[in-house]
């Protein structure tokens, strides 16, 4: 479970904080969403769960240890991420980017071993891009990426993930895809996933609970169908919308 | 089968330029009597006859191979190390400033400070300068790649420019010998200077191979590293550290022989692909052999020694400009 109280970060300098008193919890089994207009402090959020930022006030714990009490390797031992935009400088194989996950499990003067190995392609199995193991990462299009860094996920074998975005830059098919696929597999392995997102329409299709984030402040949480109404989305993103139900779907229209 | 064999041919090939280069010389000896010379001084069999080859092979060609191959490997080593943590392609000891650093230090202890060891004084200001480096090129939070090359470049000219000052101040007979060793040449190595220098590189080395694999996820950016379980400060440090002392003991035994660290690092990465945990060893093992081969040259082009950091840098120049040309390419990642 990450459990996060109170926390409250403001950026060296800054009078405004950019995150204010952000209260929840993530639990197993569960794909929590967060959503929240550009600049709400999403990215900011995950930053501080790493331990990237140091935040001032409240505190995160992670598996019942508190996050300022964990080391490196072990944060990325209970946290594990996919990053948002991804670029390597080399042309690394996509079974040499699903190895990196195991750093954490990899001694500091050692290298990975057999089993590192097999767990890396096991995970790629799960995936579904086992055969994109000895591809250059840099020539596979988006949506086998984000399989990839998926499986190096798995492969870091945190009981916790963090998905910064996973749909951006993706097709509308691979949009679908990948967040079913994330879905399946939070439920099969008893994962905890927290996904910043977009589009509250994937929040509605895909998610367990939503946290609705506006100017550094939670405003809303809880299932999706209850955070994400007509007034809500108002509020937060300024725009009138229309829910349209059909076949046991409701899907948000902005009004035009 | 054909990467095996790539690779099989890169882990040979310092052994094949060392006997090549045993061989190719001015003065004529053939294979069988080179054989049995070396057989017989390391074994410590009494030959009477051969008391000249036995020189020329064992006080001077030697040394030499030895030297070229320790300075070489370092150098290699150092710019793969550089390129992986800089997650850039188009760095290295030379553009970072470590040399010009290195070299300071050699010619302040050279010039003014006789006491204090050269291979210390090349160390600390090749640290001293790779620092300066990362963090005038940290100063914009995470490192952008044109930031990196250009702090490189203004921390070589400020250490080129005070090695200027050294030269300008000491007497003529030492300027000699400082400008000629900046020239990076080898033909004053015998014994003596290799032991320091051995030990100096290897302990360099020693850590770069141990920790060669977390170089993958350096490379994939501050946030990526850590978020992967890296304390990424420390790592940087281990790993500076390392590169200034293999690039310190290289430059206060040769001088500076550019571009280098540039090259092998990426003729090797296109030979055995950007896996650290590969690319490490054999960028050590094709820095060694290209070494080898520019001394050879150096030493048998024309009747005289020319410093062998001459040729490298004619040689790397239309690399260079081949790698800027070729932009976008494979090895680049984009």
């Amino acid at each position: 479970m990450i459990e996060v109280r109170e926390l409250t970060f403001l950026h060296r300098g800054a009078k405004e904080p950019v995150l204010r008193g952000i209260d929840f919890q993530a639990k197993e089994g569960e794909v929590t969403a967060i959503l929240g207009p550009n600049g709400s402090g999403k990215t900011t959020l995950f930053q501080c769960l790493l331990g990237i930022w140091k935040f001032q006030e409240g505190e995160v714990r992670l598996a019942g240890k508190p996050l300022s009490h964990l080391k490196r390797t072990e944060i990325a031992k209970n946290l594990s991420v996919v990053p948002q935009e991804h670029d390597p400088p080399f042309p690394y194989s996509c079974l040499d980017i699903v190895l990196m996950g195991r750093t954490a499990h990899v001694g500091i003067f050692s290298t990975p071993s057999g089993r590192d190995r097999d767990l890396s392609r096991r995970a790629m199995k799960t995936l579904g891009v086992d055969h994109l193991a000895e591809r250059p990462y840099t020539q596979i299009s988006g949506g086998e990426r984000q399989m990839v860094l998926i499986s190096r996920c798995l492969a870091q074998d945190a009981p916790a993930m963090l998905l910064d975005e996973p749909t951006a830059h993706l097709d509308f098919r691979n949009q679908i895809t990948i967040l079913k696929k994330v879905k399946d597999i939070v439920r099969q392995k008893g994962l905890i996933a927290l996904m910043n997102l977009h589009d509250p329409n994937m929040a509605l299709l895909f998610s367990d609970r939503v946290l609705l984030l506006n100017r550094g402040e939670l405003v809303a949480q809880g299932r999706p169908g209850e955070v994400i109404t007509r007034e809500s989305l108002l509020e937060v993103y300024g725009l009138e919308v229309e829910f349209v139900a059909e076949n046991g779907y409701r899907v948000i229209c902005p009004k035009l | 089968m054909k990467r095996k064999l790539i690779l099989f041919g890169i882990g040979l090939s310092p052994f094949v330029f060392a006997c090549i280069s045993l061989l190719w010389g001015a003065y004529d000896i053939a294979p069988w009597t080179i054989a049995k010379v070396l057989f017989s001084k390391m074994f410590l069999l009494k030959s009477a006859d051969a008391g000249t080859e036995l020189s020329i092979l064992w006080d001077i060609r030697l040394p030499r191979i030895i030297l070229s191959a320790l300075v070489g490997a370092a150098l290699s080593g150092a710019g793969t190390t550089l390129q992986g943590i800089f997650r850039n392609p188009l760095v290295d000891p030379f553009i970072l400033g470590l040399s010009s650093g290195a070299a300071f230090g050699c010619a302040l202890s050279v010039a003014l400070f006789p006491q204090f060891p050269i291979q210390a004084a090349a160390f600390v200001f090749s640290l001293i300068a790779s620092f300066t480096t990362y963090l005038l090129a940290r100063s914009q939070g995470e490192i952008s790649r044109l930031h990196l090359v250009l702090s490189g470049i203004v921390i070589s000219a400020f250490f080129s420019a005070l090695v200027s000052i050294l030269k300008f101040l000491v007497d003529p007979h030492k300027l000699v010998s400082i400008v000629y060793w900046l020239m990076g040449s080898f033909s004053l190595s015998d014994w003596s200077s290799i032991w320091v220098a051995c030990l100096g590189m290897m302990a360099a080395c020693v850590p770069l191979m141990l920790m060669r694999w977390r170089l993958n996820a350096l490379s994939m950016g501050e946030e990526e590293a850590r978020s992967l379980g890296i304390p990424v400060e420390r790592d940087r440090l281990l790993f500076i550290g390392a590169a200034s002392l293999a690039v310190g003991c290289a430059v206060s035994v040769s001088g500076i022989i550019g571009w280098v660290g540039l090259m092998v690092p990426h003729l090797t990465r296109m030979l055995v692909g950007p896996d650290h945990k590969l690319l490490m060893p054999f960028s050590l093992a094709a820095g060694a052999a290209f070494m080898i081969f520019a001394d050879t040259l150096a030493r048998n082009l024309t009747s005289f020694d020319i410093p062998v950091g001459i040729i490298t840098t004619l040689s790397g120049t239309p690399f260079f400009i081949y790698l800027l040309k070729r932009g976008a390419g494979e090895s680049w990642g984009k």
